[in-house]
């Protein structure tokens, strides 16, 4: 496959992903932007800025391959029940480790080695999240010993 | 399937031996696949040696011990992961040996030790998982380096460190 094709490919995976970050964005700037929060407060800013770099990283990918970076959303759904700072903490586990299966798959389709790298490296990172999350719970951050079999 | 089906059915379709050769490895070099599984399982072997090392310092509290002795569990199905992966290939792991853990003093604090270990394993499978040539093997490896990036960030934290210094693991 020519390269210019593969990019092409890569780049709609990644659309895609971006999509994803638009979504985890929207969550963590509604939270933030809340009352529910306590504790995690600082840990959870940390995590939305992590998510704003790989937005950033992915849009750069894409528009490097000549294709148009999809535009976000006004709005996306939130979860129910954020009331407090231990039911955000459980939304953000459960969208960080969505987020980082639907990475997973990715890396599995992304054709070009520097694009499955990139994919990979933000997925260890999302998984990074989900164990100081779970830690703030006073749960084992880290129960499976591969990410396939679910983190939680 | 979990990732040592996933590891040895990518395996298998990569670099299986032919229904006529018995003993294919004696003859045959390794795959690229092959080699870097090897050294993802040398690494493997080498972490949960070093792992053994450090739970022997008498400083650690049950708890952070506790967690140690999960982290280094994990460590040996990644490892049985990989040798049951080679050993499909007609890669038997017994041909292959840990590179050597650094030298410890008694009395150090082991969890920087084990926090760097971690993190350069983590980042050693994120390289394999943009070489490897089948999109299985790369996502079946990135699901192990993103398990070494979790006990890296937990140790970090244990430490007193930050966490997650980067939000990108082959920044950190």
């Amino acid at each position: 496959m020519r390269l210019a094709q593969a990019q092409k490919e890569d780049a709609a995976v990644l659309s895609a992903a971006i999509e994803r970050e638009y979504e985890a964005a929207f969550f963590y700037r509604s939270v933030l932007g809340g009352s529910a929060l306590g504790p995690s407060a600082a840990l959870v800013q940390t995590i939305a800025s992590d998510h704003d770099a790989h937005r950033a990283f992915l849009a750069d990918v894409v528009s490097d391959a000549g294709i148009a970076v999809p535009a976000a959303k006004e709005t996306y759904p939130l979860p129910l029940g954020l009331r407090d700072d231990a039911a955000v903490v459980r939304a953000a586990i459960d969208a960080e480790e969505a987020g980082l299966q639907a990475g997973l798959r990715d890396v599995s389709v992304l054709i070009l080695p520097q694009h499955r790298e990139g994919v990979a490296a933000i997925v260890a990172v999302q998984a990074q999240h989900v164990s100081l999350l779970r830690l703030t719970q006073g749960l084992d951050p880290v129960p499976r010993a591969f990410l396939a079999d679910g983190l939680s | 399937m979990g990732v040592g089906g996933v590891l040895l059915a990518a395996c298998n379709k990569a670099a299986a031996p032919s229904a006529t050769t018995a003993e294919p490895s004696s003859v045959a070099p390794p795959s690229a696949d092959v080699a870097l599984l090897e050294r993802a399982l040398a690494s493997e072997v080498s972490i949960g040696l070093l792992y053994e090392q450090e739970l022997m310092s008498p400083t650690i509290d049950p708890p952070t011990r506790a967690r140690l002795e999960s982290f280094r569990a994990h460590h040996r199905d990644h490892a049985d992961a990989f040798r049951r992966a080679l050993v499909l290939a007609g890669r038997p792991a017994a041909e292959v040996s840990p590179s050597p853990g650094p030298e410890m003093s008694s009395g150090h604090d082991p969890l920087p030790a084990l926090s760097a270990a971690e993190d350069q394993l983590a980042k050693a499978h994120l390289v394999a998982a943009g070489r490897l040539s089948t999109g299985e093997l790369a996502q079946a490896i990135a699901g192990v380096c993103g398990v070494e990036a979790r006990h890296a960030a937990v140790l970090r934290s244990l430490a007193g460190e930050a966490a997650i210094p980067s939000p990108f693991l082959d920044r950190q």
